[in-house]
């Protein structure tokens, strides 16, 4: 008796590590894999798949590529546009994961500015300039310098302009609030007539040189 | 026997509670000090900061919609928040004529029922969404057929052809 006891134990000792192992795997997968299923024609949900296997395999975020899906669906993409664009942001991840020296991470954080290079990328930015940036982190996530990169980018100031003015602002130091503010103020030169390179260098050098104030917390209320 | 979602949500408000108290002059002392330094002072419009009466937490709520590209950024230490915390991001589009709005983005999975927009004063159309750390494209959906990016920027067709904006939701520097 004690010893049927014990094998039935040993069994089901071995038994859950990998049934563990199992749920593990598969949860994640099986979740994404529904989602595809459920919105898109069964041959681009089954490209798809593979391409987000391949991201978690090479430790890349794979969740961006299942939205860059389900986003092609909801704007009526044909198909073969859908995978076309979730292949190319995987490639895109992978060439901004290498610009920015970053490693595989569960981090949601580093996800995030990874994310964010990969649209930089996209946008037109060159990696060097993302290299450039990220030798320039000192803590700290670098997704909002990015973030505010690309704002930059889109406002028509050129590539050197724009890492020239981040570069100052990582270098001052400045906490992401300060990336906003930069747009908030741009945003509105802009609306004034100023052009956006006048409007970035000025409120940019501004914000290095304020910026202490606005960490600091001291001074005149 | 303890409610696991309940300890965890203690702990979450616990771990508010101890948030060093947010400076609210901060930014307005700097905001004077870069219009004093730059050109003229901006217009009202762009990027929009507002704190919950009771400081939400030390969590940021930022109003998007009037601009293409934003930051939520707590105010506290790195820790102070686990990496999964919700924070409340409100999406806001001034849309006069609209019948209905909606926004629709990764955090949604793009899905156009999820997340109806409410009419609010002069056509202004608002909806609080609960977002965790990460980067996120959205688009608002007009009238259930014209696709608008978030205000202010200079539209961008995506791959499919359609406007899209990018919101970043942070964690604060240590």
């Amino acid at each position: 008796m004690r010893r049927g006891t014990g094998r039935r134990t040993q069994r089901a000792g071995r038994a859950w590590p990998l049934l563990v192992a199992a749920l593990v795997a598969v949860r994640p997968a099986s979740a994404q894999e529904t989602r595809l299923d459920d919105r898109l024609p069964p041959t681009v949900a089954a490209r798809v798949s593979a391409l987000v296997d391949s991201a978690r395999a090479a430790g890349l975020p794979a969740e961006p590529l299942v939205q860059k899906a389900l986003e092609g669906q909801a704007k009526g993409a044909p198909g073969y546009l859908i995978e076309a664009a979730a292949r190319s942001l995987l490639h895109r991840l992978g060439v901004a994961r290498a610009a920015l020296a970053g490693r595989p991470s569960n981090d949601p954080q580093d996800a995030a500015e990874l994310v964010v290079a990969a649209d930089l990328l996209e946008y037109g930015a060159s990696a060097t300039a993302l290299r450039a940036l990220a030798g320039r982190r000192s803590s700290g996530s670098l997704g909002g310098p990015l973030v505010g990169f690309l704002f930059l980018l889109q406002r028509g100031v050129e590539e050197p302009e724009a890492v020239r003015l981040v570069s100052a602002m990582l270098d001052a130091g400045l906490p992401a609030s300060a990336y906003a503010e930069l747009q908030r103020l741009v945003d509105g030169d802009i609306q004034h007539g100023i052009s956006p390179r006048g409007a970035a260098a000025a409120r940019a050098s501004a914000l290095v040189r304020h910026g202490a104030r606005l960490q600091g917390g001291g001074g005149a209320r | 026997m303890i409610d696991p979602l309940e300890a965890g949500l203690g702990t979450v408000v616990e771990r508010l509670r101890r948030l060093p108290e947010p400076d609210p002059g901060a930014l307005l002392r700097l905001r004077r000090a870069v219009e004093a330094d730059g050109a003229e002072p901006a217009p009202g419009g762009g990027l929009r900061t507002v704190l919950s009466p009771a400081r939400a937490a030390a969590a940021a709520v930022l109003l998007v919609g009037l601009t293409s590209l934003l930051w939520i950024v707590l105010l506290g230490p790195r820790d102070a928040l686990p990496g999964d915390a919700a924070i409340p991001v409100q999406f806001v589009l001034a849309a006069h004529d609209a019948r209905s709005v909606v926004v629709v983005g990764d955090f949604n999975d793009w899905n156009p029922a999820a997340t109806p927009l409410r009419r609010g004063t002069e056509g202004v159309w608002s909806v609080v969404v609960p977002l965790s750390v990460g980067r996120y494209a959205y688009s608002f959906v007009v009238d259930g057929r014209e696709w608008r990016p978030g205000g202010g920027a200079a539209p961008r067709l995506d791959a499919f052809g359609r406007p899209s904006s990018v919101l970043l939701v942070s964690r604060p520097a240590t």
